[in-house]
């Protein structure tokens, strides 16, 4: 496992020079050369090399043997980890053959024994690991030397608790080193071997003797609180990669690898942290968190000083929540309850998904553990005694929402309250994936020309084939509204509470009176041949084109129209009917605009307390164009109105295909395909999910339309990319 | 795209290979101590920056364990080869030198490692014969700028210095492919795979692995049997190659990405879109590509719209054979075989597995023979293996595995 440290080593380098004083693990090198040096001599056939001039002595190309650091002694590892000062107090990162060490090298002032003078010293914590280790992990574990070396800064700076621990490390080392030297002054033939590499000539760690420990480092370990520390964060990182280390019983070190930590629920998982902040940035309030612990459990571990709003978070957890619940509930703002989020998820306490409902498709995930004799299937019997876990798996197939699921056989009348156990047991073994159905406006015309957005399409001309179909002229939109439907001007919205922020809290009394003072003006650019019945409502059609034609161009030049789209060319009118008023500018801007706001579209159901706390919250109201009256979202005051049409955002050859569906004819079902179309939803990009949390329109409503307009609309299956990320695949 | 924005994508940990900066060899002066003897290009690496990490590139002579040591400090990334001779000719019975490459911090640079070893272990042997590094000969200025040119430009470099020749190359690190199973299906890709360049009408028209390349015999051998949908077992069969032979050539071409390896397509499969498959209605290069390599001959605008729902169409639930049925009257031109092929390539699908399970309380069936009775098949049945994989090591085709699967209630099959 290339997550895993190798060594954790404890260097010092001050005016007496450069010393290991500690390295944990510590194993002996000779045993392992030997070894080594025997499996090459068992092989009778092996040319002896000693003789070949030609031909440098093969070179080491590992260090690592058996899992562990091999090849180096530890005066040499205290010269390559004793920097220069230029190099203190940044990255260091030295690459030998497949191993690479981090750290940080600190300096620090500390008090010198015999007077209070103070004197700098070099302490470097470091680690050695795989090469092979990604950026990321040598990131973290950079950071951790890092932190290591400052609380020893702190503790040395509180109480010489740094001089006091290097008292004892090298009080333990000359107390051996004396004693070898004893032991040698006997037995010549070892001396050449100890004076290699003092320490570790021989390991005692099994014999553990006190009276007589023959390894320094384990007379250390005995002796030293800050050894012992060490200790901890190597074990603890090769075990969970969660270290909880209290340094001289003062500063508490919490650190996490995240890379190691997710393998606790879920072998085999590696998370990056980039992931997590690609997910977190992926998050939308719709989302919902999975704990994968106890959330009584997680409260208790989290330290005194934890944040309140954590611990908020955490009372109010469900996994049927969204996180726009739980913030409303945990009294956060959104931000907090993203961040929070990508802190649980960082430290493997939770995961995304979306909250648990009934409407949810579920299929087994592509990376799950489905063998036999995995684990898995007894604790899953252990979980849900009388279930078994291959059996629910085949369960979920096909992919069927889980009500359905719950209505098929294995389940009857078993409740759904355990299902939702059961599903969010599954989820958080990754065994289980949500799939979310995308929908794809499949336009004739590949690849798509936007034409609404480019500004030379304005005027564009265009002929289409003879269509025999029930229309046969111009209507223009703005004299509808204008004249035939007691349609409203724009006006200001009355509704802004707080003009000093520049806000307006929505509240349902004023939603009506918002969608019409914010009716966006409405471009049609049609055919002669075509007409759409837009407006939702009940207007007539003209029969006369001439008719309308000459009412269109007086209405132009009424609206000091901009663009001169008007041609009458081989009998076929392209007509642009316009508002008065024109600004094509602005509406890229407001795309912008709109996508920041879409967070808060449904701000209606939030409550004016918590949309006071979001500060950054755009003022805006959305209602779904439930009747025939509401037209558009409102605005921004300060926006001035567009002349985005709606059914601008289709391509001729689009409203040709449009015009042949029968449910086109259903001026409310046509509005809010074009809503819907013009705000990007149709791309495949957005779930069914999505579109209903930002529009606010029901799944049903969106069903019919999908299948009214199943010729233009296909749809996929597929899972949720935000949530897809923390699936290992 | 201006070069800032591509700038701002060189970070620590970018993965991505930068070029060299300098190349400089530094030798360890018996007065004057470490010393950087030749920088090409002059002054990249200061004084003062060498002074500070010179313990890395000229370490005590007896930490010098031939072996590559990669600083990455102060914004240099220096790979290096330290190297000790022991002669008696030199002052101090010893000389220590180290020829080193300096790239970004950024920059991954173990591909460059081999290359400094290599060099190192040829200046060793230049050394002994004339003491060619030693003696600083004037000709190492050129070699350090020929190399540093050629590396940079070709990858490649060939340096002759006297009777001795070396040539270097700068390979490419990849990850080691994953390994090949008898039911995979390898896809020639070299030709169809990035739509980056502009489709040439001998590029988008028939992908397919040139013969004449520079194959090993084994390989050449199994080119022609590779068209996308041949198996492993198949293209061992048909080829006359020993499998696990055929396995490791293909995990070659695996490690070349000439091929990439894709489930076998059988009518009875069933796909699920990827979220990859939203990028297929925005990209207007894909569907080119998609279009030229599923329907060459198809009017473009009308095939892309039956295309994008046949690719949504394939859902898990309803195999492929379904879609075939219903599109084979609208879409005469799409070859669905090709298209399906495409898109796993491009990942905008996936194919959904079938993995029987046994769920008996009674201990796996005896070892029995391929092709055995229901029993034993059932040993087969633990998950770690999908339909395929069973059929291809017990000799069954499909038809009968699913009968055996459907008749025994204590088989329970996952779909991922």
């Amino acid at each position: 496992m290339e997550v895993n440290p190798l060594n954790i080593f404890f260097v010092k380098s001050d005016s007496k020079g450069d010393r290991l004083l500690f390295r944990y693990p510590y194993t002996t090198e000779n045993k392992d050369e030997n070894k080594q040096e025997n499996y090459g001599r068992l092989n009778p056939y092996a040319i002896n090399s000693t003789e070949d001039l030609l031909q440098n002595p093969q070179s080491q190309t590992s260090n690592i043997c058996k899992g562990e650091l091999s090849g180096f002694t530890d005066e040499m590892l205290s010269t390559l980890f004793a920097v220069k000062a230029e190099l203190c107090n940044r990255k260091f990162e030295l690459k030998v053959n497949d191993v690479r060490f981090v750290g940080h090298p600190t300096l620090l002032p500390y008090r010198t024994n015999k007077d209070d003078t103070a004197a700098m010293i070099l302490i470097n914590i470091v680690f050695a690991l795989q090469a092979s280790a990604s950026h990321s992990i040598v990131k973290c574990y950079y950071d951790l030397s890092k932190r290591l070396g400052k609380a020893l800064t702190h503790e040395e700076k509180r109480c010489s608790y740094l001089t006091e621990e290097m008292k004892i490390m090298l009080e333990a080392h000359d107390q051996v080193s004396a004693l070898d030297q004893e032991i040698n002054g006997d037995n010549e033939d070892e001396e050449e071997n100890s004076r290699h590499s003092i320490s570790s000539t021989t390991q005692n760690v099994d014999n553990g003797t006190e009276s007589d420990p023959k390894n320094a480092f384990d007379l250390i370990l005995q002796k030293s609180s800050l050894a012992k520390s060490m200790k901890d964060v190597f074990e603890e990182l090769s075990n969970t990669g969660i270290v909880q280390v209290t340094i001289n019983k003062w500063v508490l070190l919490s650190f996490c690898l995240p890379h190691k930590a997710h393998q606790i629920h879920n072998r085999g998982l590696i998370v990056e942290p980039e992931t997590i902040d690609k997910c977190i940035s992926m998050l939308r309030p719709y989302h919902g968190i999975l704990l994968m612990v106890d959330p009584n459990a997680l409260l208790a571990s989290i330290p005194l000083d934890g944040s309140p709003a954590l611990l908020r978070l955490i009372k109010c957890y469900s996994p049927l929540k969204s996180l726009q619940t739980l913030a409303i509930e945990a009294d956060l703002t959104l931000t907090q309850a993203f961040q929070l989020t990508g802190h649980l998820v960082y430290w493997a306490k939770a995961t995304v998904i979306f909250p648990l409902c009934e409407g949810n498709v579920y299929v087994v995930s592509p990376v799950a553990n489905v063998h036999v004799h995995s684990p898995l299937v007894d604790e899953f019997a252990k979980e849900f005694p009388g279930l078994c876990l291959l059996q629910m798996l085949s369960e979920f197939s096909l992919p069927a929402p889980l009500w359905y699921v719950c209505r098929s056989g294995a389940w009857g009348a078993r409740g759904g309250g355990r299902l939702a156990r059961l599903v969010a047991w599954l989820l958080q073994r990754r065994l289980l994936m949500q799939l979310h159905t995308y929908v794809q406006f499949n336009s004739p015309h590949w690849p798509r020309q936007r034409h609404s957005d480019s500004p030379q399409a304005e005027g564009k001309e265009y002929f289409c084939e003879k269509h025999d179909s029930y229309l046969s002229s111009n209507i223009s939109f703005s004299s509808l509204n204008q004249l035939q439907l007691n349609v409203p001007e724009p006006v200001e919205p009355r509704e802004v509470i707080d003009p000093d922020t520049n806000k307006h809290y929505p509240t349902q009394n004023n939603l009506n009176q918002t969608d019409f003072s914010h009716t966006q003006p409405i471009v049609i650019e049609s055919d002669t041949k075509y007409k759409f019945e837009v407006d939702s409502a009940n207007h007539s059609f003209d029969e006369g084109a001439d008719v309308v034609d000459g009412d269109l161009n007086k209405e132009q030049k009424k609206a000091n129209s901009v663009d001169s789209g008007i041609s009458n060319n081989e009998k076929k009118l392209t007509s642009r009917l316009s508002d008065v008023s024109l600004k094509d500018t602005h509406s890229s801007d407001e795309d912008r605009l709109e996508s920041d706001e879409r967070y808060f579209k449904n701000g209606v159901s939030l409550n004016l307390k918590l949309q006071s706390e979001m500060s950054f919250q755009s003022p805006t109201v959305w209602t779904a164009p439930l009747g025939c009256d509401a037209v558009d979202y409102c605005r921004f005051p300060p926006e001035p109105p567009t002349t985005e049409s709606l059914l601008d955002t289709f391509t001729p050859e689009e409203r040709a295909v449009l015009a042949n569906i029968p449910a086109a004819d259903n001026p409310d079902d046509l509005l809010l395909l074009a809503q819907l179309h013009k705000k990007g939803y149709f791309r495949g990009e957005q779930h069914l999910e999505e579109i209903m949390f930002m529009e606010n329109v029901t799944r049903s409503q969106l069903m019919q339309l999908l299948d009214k307009f199943k010729e233009v609309l296909i749809t996929f299956e597929t899972e949720d990319p935000a949530v897809a990320l923390l699936y290992p695949y | 795209m201006s070069s800032k924005s591509i700038e701002t994508r060189y970070y620590e940990g970018c993965g991505r290979i930068g070029p060299i900066r300098c190349i400089f060899l530094s030798e360890f002066h018996p007065v004057a101590g470490p010393k950087i003897v030749c920088q090409f290009p002059e002054d990249n690496v200061s004084k003062d920056v060498f002074h500070s990490i010179s313990a890395y590139i000229i370490p005590k002579p007896q930490f010098i364990l031939k072996c590559t040591m990669t600083i990455n400090s102060l914004g240099h990334k220096i790979i290096g080869y330290p190297i000790r001779i022991e002669n008696t000719r030199y002052e101090r019975n010893m000389y220590i030198f180290n020829l080193c490459f300096v790239c970004d911090s950024w920059s991954k640079t173990v591909q460059y490692e081999p290359v400094v070893k290599k060099l190192g272990e040829y200046l060793v042997l230049m050394e002994e014969e004339t003491g060619f590094v030693s003696k600083g000969s004037s000709r190492l200025p050129t070699l350090l700028a020929h190399l540093f040119h050629d590396l940079n430009t070709y990858h490649r470099a060939t340096l002759a210095e006297g009777d001795t020749a070396v040539r270097l190359l700068v390979g490419q690190p990849r990850a080691s492919p994953p390994p090949v199973h008898d039911h995979d299906v390898p896809v020639p890709v070299l030709r169809v795979a990035p739509p980056s360049p502009p489709p040439t009408p001998t590029s988008s028209d028939e992908p397919h692995l040139d013969p004449d390349a520079d194959w090993d015999l084994t390989t050449a051998q199994l080119l022609p049997h590779i068209d996308g949908y041949n198996h492993v077992s198949k293209i061992a069969a048909d080829a006359d190659v020993e499998k696990t032979l055929v396995k490791s050539c293909i995990r070659n071409l695996l490690y070349y990405d000439v091929v990439r390896l894709v489930p076998v397509l059988k009518f009875s499969n069933t796909y699920r879109a990827t979220p990859a498959l939203s990028r297929f209605f925005r990209d207007p290069e894909l569907q080119a590509a998609c279009l030229a390599y599923a329907a060459p001959s198809a009017r473009r605008q009308t095939a892309l719209r039956d295309v994008g729902r046949m690719l949504c169409s394939l859902q898990q639930g309803s195999p492929l054979r379904g879609v075939c049925e219903r599109w084979a009257v609208v879409a005469p031109d799409v070859d669905v075989r090709r298209l399906v092929v495409f898109a796993q390539l491009h990942g905008l699908i996936r194919c959904i597995k079938r993995y029987p399970l046994w769920r008996g309380s009674e201990g796996p069936g005896a070892p029995g023979g391929p092709g055995g009775s229901p029993t034993d098949l059932r040993r087969l049945f633990t998950g770690a293996l999908c339909e395929d994989e069973i059929c291809c090591r017990a000799r069954l085709d499909l038809v009968s595995l699913r009968r055996i699967v459907d008749e025994d209630p204590d088989v329970a099959v996952v779909w991922r």
